[in-house]
């Protein structure tokens, strides 16, 4: 009892506390044309924690998108860019939706936003109502999103499902 | 102090119940679901942060200080670049949780730095809090080409 209450205040005095979350990633559908590229883990403390895909590529005619997770965040996202095949960066279209605990993060509510690459994200650790896909009426998450050349033709119109998979779990620390 | 309608405000929850306070931002749209943004330690390094449950659970916040846009900016318009411009954060400056002089940051660095990085005001005296007195510089919230500058 004198060890717990001592240890509280150490944490207390310390300003950093530790909060183990249930972990879940992003498992992406099977789609034609959509690989892993690589397994691997969150850069993240965690424990029963095994490898996820962290790449994957979609392949098209004229062009690839790459999906790279990004390893260092609390909550699963990826970041998505488009290359031609003969090299050429391309953008990607993509819409914000601020009610959703699953969308692009940069860009205006509601307005599209070009540019050469965004960020995924879901924001699902601790916040279990986000593992429903309940905003928008969609029953199904999904990274959507549209490939534009330079000069702003569209290329192709991308929507990759996906779901939620446990994956052990992930400590945040509540600090300062 | 713990309700709050539509907004751009900075809050803040005492660690571990009676620890140093830990700051936030925090957007309330019309439907006043709490979005936030705020930082914490990765492995040794700062890295931002959006909607950790820490911050957004109800009850969780307090009502530190109502942030001013710059300009004629809307606070919803402004949040879009307080995301933009979290985005743009490195995810790598050193992690200190008492910030000295020559040392790293904390999140109340993050919070400081985030927001006089992209012109907005709060009458909040940011020094009050441990590592408010030692912003992020603004440049990390720039692209990165800036910092080659």
């Amino acid at each position: 009892m004198r060890m717990a209450a001592g240890f509280a205040v150490v944490l207390m005095l310390s300003g950093c506390v530790p909060l183990p979350y249930k972990y879940y990633y992003m498992s992406l559908a099977e789609v034609d044309g959509l690989e892993v590229a690589e397994y691997g883990t969150t850069s993240r403390t965690a424990f029963l924690h095994k490898p996820m895909p962290v790449r994957y590529r979609l392949s098209r005619a004229s062009y690839f998108v790459e999906l790279e997770f990004d390893r260092i965040r609390l909550h699963p996202s990826f970041r998505v860019y488009a290359v031609s095949n003969s090299g050429v960066a391309l953008s990607i279209e993509t819409r914000v939706n601020r009610g959703n605990c699953a969308g692009w993060v940069v860009g205006s509510d509601g307005k599209l936003r070009v540019r050469e690459w965004n960020r995924f994200a879901w924001d699902v650790i601790g916040r279990p109502h986000c593992l429903r896909p309940n905003d928008g009426g969609d029953d199904q998450f999904s990274i959507a999103f549209k490939v534009l050349d330079p000069e702003g033709e569209i290329l192709g119109a991308e929507r990759l499902p996906f779901t939620a998979e446990r994956n052990g779990f992930i400590v945040d620390f509540d600090a300062l | 102090m713990y309700e709050r309608g539509p907004g751009l405000y900075v809050t803040g929850h005492r660690v571990f119940v009676a620890g140093p306070v830990h700051l936030a931002i925090e957007f309330r749209g019309e439907d006043n679901e709490p979005k936030t943004l705020s930082a914490g330690p990765g492995i040794l390094v700062l890295v931002s942060e959006r909607n950790r449950k820490s911050d957004v659970e109800p009850g969780s916040n307090f009502t530190i200080g109502k942030v001013n846009p710059p300009g004629e900016l809307s606070v919803g318009d402004y949040f879009d670049e307080l995301i933009k411009a979290q985005e743009y954060y490195c995810n790598c400056l050193d992690y200190d949780l008492f910030p000295r002089e020559e040392e790293g940051y904390n999140s109340n660095s993050y919070v400081r730095g985030i927001l006089e990085a992209t012109g907005g005001s709060v009458p909040v005296e940011f020094g009050d809090f441990v590592g408010g007195g030692k912003p992020v510089p603004a440049e990390r919230f720039r692209p990165p080409e800036a910092l080659d500058q």
